[in-house]
């Protein structure tokens, strides 16, 4: 939750709400500088390294302000932020924003899936509201692992990976899910509040 | 090299946390359009849960997941009518709460077969308390192969006993494992728990007993629990 009295805070507030929101293309922009700058950040001092962790962590800020998520005159830390919600509709928009990263009871939950064929994998999941564009895994350097690390509300979610766009298959880290449903492989999170 | 990486997550987490919003503000009714048959179906299904004060959202998510998922529309409307019906039971089931997140946690109690009679329990015996996470856990000691009767006694004995959420949340998970590799349910479960409820203090005194229709056993009233 944010204290608005706090003048740090609404300074920080003032500067970050007016960016405009991510392109993707940005992001590859952003990912890289980093690749570019990496040899001369490893004789960086350990000062400028702290500089760094803070720098993504106020990527993570900036993510989170486009979602909504430090509004404080929202009413309660759910749906009310959301860019174009649709308040007190059925639309998707409820239960996907508040379970993909609205909540100040958010935990972190980093999903590994390991896949040396792979060109993209994508996890999809109900925090996400299924939509497997959303959510693209990052590829390890150097190895044929893929990652990403989401903020889940605590409890019991079901999700699955999406390999190179077509397949769909279940987490094998982690215990499966019948789905008499729809019949597609998925898995289960047991996502522990902090 | 460690603070780069985690430079890259958090540029990447920060672009896909901005950028999912749009994706979602399709109603789903809409999102089935292409098929005005399984659309208008699917308007009916959303009314008569509607006029019943069922929530939406995981309706809508329900949805979400078919087409996901690429099933033919009419098999979405089917899934998501069925959840509406689960999410109706679990709401009388667990009156008079209205949260969403309870009621679905309860409908995905009653999806691997727990008895609505036993989510009423719960409610009776924690009127104040959230049960999102101990129904999770227990749908999910339920879909490992614990037997729901015992997976129920079993959450309503740690739930007498104070187990927090994180403690239930890894009793699920260790027996989860230890079926994975090779223990049977009955074991398992018998192994964690004993283990977690040696940690815990005694249940109430006023904690009675009884069964239910179908077996379930039942413990006496418990003063309301301060939610987590």
């Amino acid at each position: 939750m944010t204290d608005d009295r706090d003048p740090l805070t609404a300074r920080v507030r003032e500067s970050l709400l007016p960016l405009p929101s991510v392109r993707p293309t940005a992001l590859a922009e952003v990912l890289a500088r980093i690749d570019a700058h990496d040899t001369r950040r490893r004789s960086l001092p350990f000062s400028r390294r702290w500089a760094t962790a803070l720098l993504a962590a106020a990527a993570v800020v900036l993510g989170f302000v486009g979602r909504g998520v430090f509004d404080a005159s929202a009413p309660s830390a759910s749906i009310a932020t959301v860019p174009s919600a649709t308040a007190g509709s059925a639309s998707g928009v409820t239960t996907a924003a508040r379970s993909a990263g609205l909540s100040p009871g958010m935990v972190p939950v980093q999903f590994v899936y390991d896949d040396a064929s792979a060109n993209t994998v994508q996890v999809v999941g109900d925090f996400n509201g299924w939509g497997r564009e959303v959510v693209a895994m990052s590829r390890v350097e150097g190895s044929s692992a893929w990652t990403v690390v989401l903020p889940l509300m605590p409890g019991r979610h079901l999700y699955a990976f999406v390999v190179n766009d077509t397949q769909w298959v279940a987490d094998p880290r982690a215990p499966r899910h019948s789905d008499r449903d729809f019949g597609k492989p998925e898995s289960v999170v047991m996502v522990e509040a902090r | 090299m460690m603070v780069r990486r985690w430079a890259r997550l958090a540029v990447l987490c920060a672009g896909r946390i901005a950028t999912a919003a749009p994706l979602l503000a399709q109603s789903p009714t809409s999102l089935l359009d292409a098929d005005p048959l399984a659309a208008d179906s699917l308007r009916r299904v959303l009314a008569r849960a509607e006029a019943a004060a069922v929530p939406l959202e995981p309706l809508t998510l329900k949805v979400r997941e078919g087409l996901a998922k690429q099933a033919p529309p009419l098999r979405i409307v089917d899934a998501t009518a069925r959840l509406a019906e689960r999410l109706r039971l679990a709401r009388t089931a667990l009156a008079p709460t209205t949260g969403t997140d309870e009621i679905a946690a309860g409908a995905d109690a009653l999806y691997v077969g727990v008895q609505p009679l036993l989510l009423q329990d719960l409610r009776r015996r924690f009127p104040a308390r959230s049960l999102t996470i101990p129904l999770g856990v227990l749908t999910q000691l339920v879909a490992s192969g614990v037997s729901a009767s015992r997976a129920g006694a079993l959450v309503r004995e740690l739930l007498d006993r104070g187990a927090s959420a994180p403690q239930l949340i890894a009793l699920s998970t260790e027996v989860q494992r230890d079926v994975g590799a090779g223990l049977s349910p009955s074991v398992a479960i018998a192994l964690r728990s004993g283990g977690l409820l040696s940690t815990l203090p005694a249940a109430s005194a006023n904690s009675g007993g009884g069964v239910l229709p179908g077996g379930v056993t039942t413990g006496g009233g418990r003063p309301p629990t301060p939610r987590p």
